[in-house]
């Protein structure tokens, strides 16, 4: 088979190229393989377009506006204003009533499950009520037998980072559920036990808890698939605002946000495989001609490297060096080793990756382009520290989109 | 008796245990002073091999029969510490193999000869045609240190961990006592000192005793990190003053009759304070921790060095050591793949280097053969400390019993050593409650973990969690399970102490892990760290209150018919009116202050 476009990996920057290239070309032939990673698990659903900037201390209100004190190398400043705005307003095309935030430029920030503040500048409906910038109290309600979700705790971290007030508690776990992805299954079948729907059986779990404030956060396993229906029930049976935070992994509102745009990705034209690891690439004279799984191979005028960064596999190796296993891109490594001290710590191989030209092509240490059509997104990217500063869904977002729709231009 | 001398034990490692224990058993009056955790020096980084002494039968037949007979003993008292995994010898040639097989014979050490079919089972490899199955077992440091504690505890010691000692006191030229200061920080005890590396030369032969041990290997535990390492933290030296001294904590003296220096590397900075020089030699060996059970049995094969490295399972890993240094990684974990082909599919988890401590004028080979006794009143005219230096996990009884023989000797009290009779208490938390799954790489449950922290109350200590259950240990280092495991010291402890202890806990882990990333462990790491830093959103060097003013709060919406809707109208909706005031953005209310008005 051959496509116009192919995508390789199934990050949000690999959606995002190919929905940029279908979005440039609505008649172009778009195909993207999802490697074996599970690159949402660990997503939480958010879109984290700039929380910090490099090394603040914190959150950034305005991130597009912050975009000017970036060094020239950061992506953002790579890809000019426009389009990382072009990238948000496809987000938001494709999101539609999903998420919440469309047009705007001020970042929002959620409770996580620790009773940390996470920045945001889109979000999923289901977590939207969390916001901790309103004033209105909250309160948390956990579940025992969800161990990453201290209620308790995280309000009272909450309530003290924040101006809010923030109340918590923890309950039996209700429908009796092993864990939050058990949990959604009950809630989206609405399964009937002793004579009672899921959904009753959770609000009536809930209704003692509920006080006078006026919104409760739950954990993350309201459904995968009927979240709005049952955030609705609550709501509506116990007349307050619901609101999600996100436990992981796996993450619930990640793999929302995953089928989201598997879903529209395919209802716009293109192609979705679930393939193993690329392990074959034919090359002639500066092009990428066909890529091979060994099992399965794929030809495509233009190639978009989107396998994600050390923690998925798109860059592999260690102790001393990464490089990248498809394509054999060149690798950029920071001086110091792969990994800080500090658990925490600023860690080279999260700044590793590809370096580009400004065409988003993976070039070679002359600068000239590894192959003439072949361009990468994402956090295979050398680049900022994505996670440290919470961009890695507008990076990948905005460099998916530059990159897809280079590649369509190509074709 | 009428009148019970007190001794002073300094040092909770398995030998400082011991020796409490052994006092405590024999009538004495005893407290134990340890300035970390229990176990958390050599005794929590060896390898976890029982010794049989068939090792080194050849070299050394005295301290291989003393193994022999303690490993039965505490095989005896301490099954429940103890995992009987069998050893496994592997001789490089025939005549060192026959060699090998007459000297056990002729010591009575139980050794079978293994063909290739046995071989096969245990997953060595082709071309290795010839073995000795020896009765080596794996031993829980931890648990055995525990249970020496809880043993002289249920016998009337008193035991102070967290608890530095900072003054030897003297009455002019006799020890009568210690002064210690506890550790005030939050979340746990402070991290032991380092001992010192430059000890001057002591012209003074002190009396060796022939009491052996023997390669002390090792288990893991990098919480305890090894003493003055390169690459470890450096500590400070007990009482010294330096910007990173943790607040100076509540201080007690400790007067006793006679004291019993069982501090392992640090011994010599025990002495020290009181100006007494105690030369100590050290040697290294780094251990690894591999994925997996690769084998059933402690397998060794010996190098050409002289020391044989050995692979043992050790709670459903393999930990595989001592190398010495400077050997590289690689080329040990290649001797390793090259006996057991299954390492080369295994991950390294982390890696640990083990300190042992010798007298310098011992004749001691590495890895801590000999135990030395040192009465200070015959060497240095100061009467009331002896210094035990040396001494195995296998062996550490038997030195213990040789020490408290000296110390009951001093006071004229003719009672005999219990300690090899009694059973030790099993103070292990099994898992299998109903709560939640915590550790899922070690199942251990919330129940588990609430037991070992209420153990280590009234300082909530973390490590203790994982010494205890396990927990922490498995492939993500705590990286998945740590907040949970924290989060279990709330509301005994607020939010900050909880921060500071996973923080602690993470790091850790860390130390041991970062050093061997590569591949699949380096993808999860950087996963877990993903998970923290985004997900979690956890970041210490934050500030610790956001200011929210600038952020976009649209995202609340009041569902209609809400019970909030009564409270919360106005021109802006998401502004509460409470009683026809707003309560804004720039007043702070908070709203149930507001709801009281």
């Amino acid at each position: 088979m051959s496509e116009d476009v192919l995508v390789v990996g199934g990050g949000i920057e690999g959606y995002s190229a190919a929905l940029s290239a279908l979005d440039a070309d609505p008649g172009a032939s778009v195909r993207l393989l999802r490697l074996p990673a599970d690159r949402f698990a660990t997503e939480t659903g958010l879109l984290d377009v700039l929380g910090f900037e490099p090394g603040g201390t914190e959150p950034v209100a305005n991130p597009l506006s912050a975009v000017d004190r970036l060094p020239e190398s950061h992506p953002y400043s790579r890809l000019g204003l426009d389009t990382v705005r072009d990238a948000l307003a496809l987000f938001d095309d494709v999101a539609g009533e999903r998420y919440v935030g469309s047009g705007t430029e001020t970042n929002a920030l959620f409770p996580t499950a620790v009773g940390e503040v996470a920045p945001a500048l889109r979000y999923p409906r289901s977590v939207s009520n969390g916001v901790v910038s309103g004033p209105p109290s909250m309160r948390l309600v956990g579940f025992e037998g969800f161990p990453d979700f201290d209620a308790e705790l995280a309000a009272e971290r909450l309530d003290e980072r924040t101006p809010l007030d923030v109340t918590g508690q923890m309950i039996d776990t209700p429908l009796s559920a092993d864990s939050p992805a058990e949990m959604a299954r009950l809630l989206d079948e609405n399964e009937i036990s002793d004579g009672q729907p899921a959904r009753e059986r959770l609000v009536d779990a809930l209704e003692p808890v509920v006080d006078v404030e006026p919104r409760i956060g739950l954990p993350a396993a309201l459904g995968e698939s009927e979240t709005a229906a049952i955030t609705e029930t609550i709501a509506e049976k116990l007349r307050v605002s619901v609101f999600e935070v996100s436990l992981g992994p796996p993450s619930l509102p990640g793999r929302r946000l995953e089928s989201l745009l598997a879903e529209t990705l395919e209802s716009r034209g293109g192609e979705l495989d679930s393939a193993g690891r690329i392990t074959e690439v034919e090359r002639t004279e500066g092009r990428i001609e066909r890529v091979s799984t060994g099992r399965e191979s794929y030809e495509a005028d233009s190639y978009v490297l989107a396998t994600g960064g050390a923690e998925s596999g798109g860059l592999v190796g260690g102790p001393e060096d990464l490089r990248e296993p498809v394509f054999d891109c060149p690798v950029t490594l920071p001086d110091r080793g792969l990994v800080d001290e500090r658990f925490l710590g600023d860690h080279p191989a999260v700044r590793a990756g590809v370096p580009t030209d400004d065409r988003l092509r993976p070039v070679t240490s002359d600068e000239s382009a590894v192959a003439e059509n072949l361009y990468a997104a994402g956090r295979v990217l050398a680049g900022p520290n994505v996670v440290a500063d919470h961009a890695a869904g507008g990076v990948g977002l905005a460099t998916g989109y530059e990159a897809g729709r280079r590649a369509s231009e190509r074709s | 008796m009428a009148y019970t001398p007190h001794v002073l034990v300094i040092g909770g490692g398995v030998l400082g245990t011991a020796i409490a224990r052994d006092c405590a058993l024999r009538g004495l009056e005893v407290t134990l002073v340890e300035q970390g955790t229990l176990a958390a020096g050599t005794t929590g980084s060896i390898h976890g091999l029982l010794y049989s002494g068939a090792r080194f039968v050849e070299e050394n037949p005295t301290a291989a029969m003393r193994c022999l007979t303690e490993n039965r003993t505490l095989r005896e008292i301490a099954g429940h510490c103890i995992e009987d995994t069998e050893g496994v010898v592997l001789p490089a040639e025939k005549g060192e193999f026959d060699a090998f097989v007459d000297a056990c014979e002729q010591r009575s050490i139980p050794a079978s000869a293994l063909g290739r079919s046995d071989l096969d089972e245990i997953g060595v490899a082709d071309g290795i045609d010839r073995g000795v199955r020896v009765p080596d077992g794996v031993v829980d440091p931890f648990a055995l240190t525990r249970a020496n504690a809880t043993s002289a505890e249920n016998y009337g010691a008193e035991i102070k961990t967290g608890a530095s000692v900072v003054e030897l006191l003297t009455d002019g030229t006799d020890i009568v006592g210690a002064e210690v200061e506890f550790d005030q920080s939050p979340g746990g005890v402070r991290a032991p000192t380092s001992p010192s590396e430059d000890v001057p030369e002591e012209t003074r032969e002190p009396e060796v005793d022939e009491e052996e041990e023997e390669p002390i290997d090792a288990e893991d535990d990098d919480e305890e990190d090894t003493p003055g390492m390169p690459g470890t933290v450096q500590r400070s030296f007990p009482g010294a003053t330096e910007d990173d001294t943790p607040d100076t904590g509540e201080r007690e003296e400790i007067e006793a009759d006679y004291v019993v220096n069982a501090a392992g590397a640090w011994a010599d900075q025990i002495a020290g304070l009181a100006g007494i020089k105690l030369p100590l030699s050290r040697s290294r060996g780094r251990m690894v921790v591999l994925s997996g059970e690769l084998t059933d049995s402690a397998v060794t094969r010996r190098s050409d060095d002289g020391y044989p490295i050995t692979a043992a399972p050790y709670q459903g890993n393999t930990v595989v050591g001592p190398i010495p240094e400077p050997t590289e990684l690689e080329e040990a974990l290649a001797a390793v793949e090259a006996v057991l082909p299954a390492a080369s599919e295994a991950a390294v988890l982390r890696s640990y280097t083990g300190v042992w401590t010798q007298h310098a004028s011992s004749s001691a080979s590495p890895y801590g053969h000999d135990a030395t006794l040192v009465d200070h009143e015959k060497y240095d005219d100061r009467w009331g400390l002896l210094s035990v230096i040396g001494g195995s996990v296998t062996t550490h009884r038997f030195v213990a019993e040789q020490a408290v023989n000296r110390v009951c000797r001093e006071f004229g009290i003719g009672r005999s050593c219990l300690t090899a009779d009694l059973s030790l208490p099993d103070t292990s938390i099994r898992s299998g409650d109903s709560g939640p799954v915590l550790c899922e790489a070690r199942s251990v449950g919330r129940e588990a973990v609430r037991s070992a922290i209420d153990a280590s109350e009234p300082e909530p200590e973390l490590a203790n969690v994982r010494t205890q259950t396990g927990a922490t240990m498995g492939e993500c280092q705590g990286g998945r399970c740590g907040h949970r495991i924290a989060a279990e010291l709330y509301p005994d402890h607020d939010h900050e102490t909880v921060d500071e202890s996973l923080e602690t806990l993470l790091q850790r882990r860390w130390r041991g892990r970062r050093e061997t990333l590569a591949d699949d462990q380096l993808a999860a790491a950087l996963d877990d760290y993903e998970f923290h830093a985004r997900l979690l959103g956890r970041d210490d060097e934050r500030q610790e209150e956001v200011d929210t003013d600038s952020f976009d709060e649209s995202g609340f919406t009041i569902p209609e018919r809400s019970r909030a809707d009564q409270r919360y109208r106005g021109e802006d909706s998401v502004l509460p009116v409470i009683d026809g005031v707003p309560r804004g953005t720039d007043g702070r209310a908070k709203c149930s202050e507001a709801v009281g008005q």
